[in-house]
């Protein structure tokens, strides 16, 4: 089925909150998922698995703590969704020169879209890598150096996060709707109907104002 | 802010403590930056032509037209398709199945392949697809006992009762018109950089223009066929008292408090028509018989407008008498002394009703076309440039903000039951917004971030915990619960009309004041709430047709003219 971006988005979000991250974490994940399927990578998708993953996870088992100025969490795994956020936060911070380095994190690509914004906020460009990828965000512009299939891993040991150099050759976006397959749909639903209320014989009463069932009631005459 | 508020200085923009609250959104009216006006003046300005490339349809209704409206660069294509809808199924409700018309707005001319994929899907509504090369997508029911009356008097050669015309006012009105990448359609930033469309609703505002259209040919071609020896036209007089209906309910209530960029530049942009107008030293004579007309009409205006709501009841019942005092204030002479409209905007304050009161600042800015209009320009939003939190922020600064803005919100118990009533809620059956009595059913797990006030207060509550020299950064990952209302607050210390300075969650708030606002904005007249969650209103009535438009004055339409009294 195609999907425009705002779709993913609104989905997205519904599907990180029914994962159990805050409204304002939410929102911003719907974004990042966003912000890959516009560049064509499987944002949805990636969002999806690590949602699996920290599916019943409480928020403080996936906090970054630091360690020798590296950033690790309780669980094995960061969260890219909390660290990319904490990270375009600190936006400032890497304007000044700060480096920061993440230990094991799952869907590294998705902290992506969270730099790309940073990189706007600290006006500068920022570096982002792990295993053979090495990318550069300058003004929300993204270049990637490095193998695909590194790019798409679900997992990395080590990320390193710093300023970078200008740079050019950045990606195109694609302009129209995109893709999104019949599993990842219902999957996405299965997330999504955690955010919504079951009916009640009270809130279909009361919830949308109990005149609307009425039909074609002109009655101004 | 280009212009100060709450300055020592004779004239200043209105404080968003006494704009943006509910009751006086609720009671805002059409002005000159209402999204059907600006788009139809440019149109006009912009020499826009119209032509209905195909239209067939049987004596049933039911059939397939197409409508193209043609820009200096681009074009836009509405496809409608009519239905024969069983009495039963006709339901105003956004859950219903099926409709008597349904819309698809097309970017440039479809071809038959287009035409067909769209009959597949638009019939459907949400439960089909449409694709990036459509803007909006649509569906509208007929006032049955309008519709018939007016097919039949066409049918039998003489013109549709004008009583009947009056009581209803539209032919069709629209259930949802729906936007903005919705099921499918091309997303709002891949098309925000086309002047025709750059600001709020433009696309929306086309279809229900180009629909009104199709509601007028089609009755004309039902009288038509099915009596062609004795059915005549509808007359040119008549055929401007048809607007297009519409139906909303609480699914756009939230969009208020999701978009708080874009409530901002709409607001703004109001307030400061609002505050070059008060600014002017003198009124010229043909200002003030600009306004004095402009005035009479309104007098006009609130005496076809029909609700049996009792809060709108008495709401009208103070605008005929505020309008009445008004229509004297404008007699007399205190219109040529110095800066006259400030001095009438202040005799408002002090004289009228919340819903007279705005009444008066949207008849204020008619006579101001060269201060006003402009300001449309700036109604537009890149929400995404603000999205950001900065969390270098540090939490001294953040209380501040939270101070500046959620003042009011810092004095409300929010332990009281009654502060907390309502719960803003996304139902599983309908996938709907809706409103929710939180003590009564169990809703918290589900509740949607519509509450900024309790949310402020919260994160206040918080703050204080935290030394004021520490980040937002460091908060945040603590408090990742308050991520969502530092955001806002953040926007809101920026943009000061983004935020609504009340209780959107208490036991007496009215969902319909939300609607009002925005349906405001829209252009809309007559609004008629049915219930304290919907509201019925008219759009484009009296408003120039499409092959009108190149003729006269495309903006002089929203209030009707006195020989129609």
């Amino acid at each position: 089925m195609i999907f425009s971006l705002n779709e993913i988005e609104a989905k997205g979000k519904r599907a990180a909150r029914g994962a159990g991250l805050s409204w304002g974490l939410a929102e911003e994940a719907g974004k990042a998922a966003r912000w890959l399927e516009h560049y064509g990578m499987p944002g949805t998708k990636m969002l999806l698995d690590h949602l699996d993953r920290i599916d019943g996870i409480c928020y403080d088992d996936l906090v970054p703590v630091s360690t020798d100025g590296v950033w690790y969490s309780r669980s094995d795994r960061l969260c890219p969704l909390i660290c990319g956020a904490a990270l375009c936060d600190r936006a400032g911070e890497i304007a000044t020169g700060r480096t920061f380095s993440l230990g094991p994190t799952s869907f590294p690509s998705l902290l992506v879209p969270y730099l790309a914004d940073a990189s706007k906020l600290a006006r500068t460009p920022i570096g982002l890598s792990w295993l053979t990828v090495d990318i550069t965000l300058e003004a929300g512009r993204v270049h990637i150096a490095g193998k695909a299939a590194d790019f798409l891993v679900a997992y990395a040991d080590s990320i390193h996060c710093r300023p970078a150099r200008s740079t050019t050759n950045f990606l195109e976006p694609r302009p129209r709707g995109r893709q999104v397959d019949t599993q990842t749909c219902s999957r996405l639903a299965a997330f999504e109907n955690r955010t919504y209320a079951p009916a009640t014989e009270y809130s279909r009463l009361v919830g949308a104002g109990s005149e609307m069932v009425s039909q074609d009631s002109e009655s101004q005459s | 802010m280009q212009a100060p508020y709450n300055q020592e200085k004779s004239v200043s923009l209105r404080h968003p403590e006494t704009v943006m609250r509910l009751e006086r959104m609720g009671s805002f009216h059409q002005c000159r930056l209402s999204f059907m006006r600006t788009l139809l003046r440019r149109m006009k300005e912009d020499l826009w032509t119209f032509d209905c490339p195909k239209f067939e349809f049987d004596r049933k209704g039911v059939g397939r037209a197409i409508y193209t409206a043609r820009g200096p660069l681009r074009s836009y294509s509405l496809v409608c398709f009519g239905h024969d809808l069983p009495a039963e199924h006709r339901s105003d409700r956004v859950i219903a199945h099926a409709w008597d018309s349904t819309f698809a707005l097309f970017d440039g001319d479809p071809t038959q392949v287009d035409v067909k994929r769209l009959e597949r899907n638009v019939s459907k509504q949400e439960a089909g697809r449409i694709s990036s090369r459509e803007i909006i997508l649509s569906r509208a029911n007929r006032s049955v006992r309008l519709f018939n009356h007016v097919v039949q008097s066409l049918a039998a050669g003489h013109q549709p009762d004008i009583e009947q015309i009056e009581a209803v006012g539209y032919i069709m009105r629209t259930t949802a018109v729906y936007g903005s990448g919705k099921f499918g359609a091309v997303d709002r930033e891949a098309i925000a950089d086309r002047k025709e469309l750059a600001g709020p609703f433009q696309a929306e505002m086309l279809t229900v223009y180009l629909i009104r259209t199709y509601t007028i040919d089609l009755v004309e071609h039902m009288a038509r066929t099915s009596s062609p020896s004795t059915a005549v036209r509808l007359d040119r007089g008549l055929r401007r008292r048809f607007g297009v209906g519409n139906s909303t309910g609480l699914g756009l209530a939230p969009f208020l408090i999701s978009h708080p960029l874009l409530i901002h530049n709409w607001i703004e942009a109001r307030e400061k028509a609002l505050f070059r107008v008060r600014s002017r030293a003198q009124a010229t004579k043909e200002q003030i018989a600009c306004f004095r007309s402009l005035t009479a009409r309104a007098c006009v205006n609130v005496e076809k407008w029909r609700s049996r709501h009792p809060l709108q009841v008495y709401k009208l019942g103070l605008l005929k008498s505020d309008l009445a005092a008004l229509k004297a204030y404008a007699a007399s002479n205190r219109m040529h002394g110095m800066m006259p409209w400030n001095q009438l905007f202040e005799w408002g304050e002090k004289n009228l009703s919340i819903e007279g009161q705005e009444q008066l600042v949207s008849l204020l800015l008619e006579p101001h076309p060269e201060l006003v209009d402009g300001l449309a320009e700036q109604m537009g939003a890149d929400e995404s440039s603000v999205f950001r939190v900065d969390g270098t922020m540090s939490l001294q600064r953040l209380r501040a903000v939270v101070e500046d803005v959620y003042g009011w919100a810092l004095e409300v118990d929010w332990n009281a039951p009654e502060s907390v009533a309502r719960a803003w809620y996304i139902s599983e059956e309908k996938l709907e917004p809706r409103l929710g009595e939180r003590f009564e059913e169990h809703l918290e797990p589900y509740e949607q971030p519509m509450a900024p006030g309790r949310d402020a207060a919260a994160l206040f509550r918080d703050i204080k915990g935290w030394k004021g020299t520490a980040t937002i950064a460091d908060f945040l990952l603590h408090h990742p619960e308050h991520r969502h209302i530092v955001r806002r607050a953040q926007i809101a210390a920026n943009f000061p009309y983004a935020e609504i300075r009340d209780n959107t969650i208490s036991a007496t708030m009215l969902p319909i004041d939300l609607l009002r606002c925005k349906l405001s904005f829209f252009g809309a007249t007559h609004f008629d709430p049915r219930s304290d969650r919907w509201v019925r209103i008219n759009m484009f009535q009296n408003a120039p047709f499409p092959h009108e438009l190149s003729e006269g004055d495309a903006d002089d339409w929203s209030l009707p003219c006195i020989q129609e009294a």
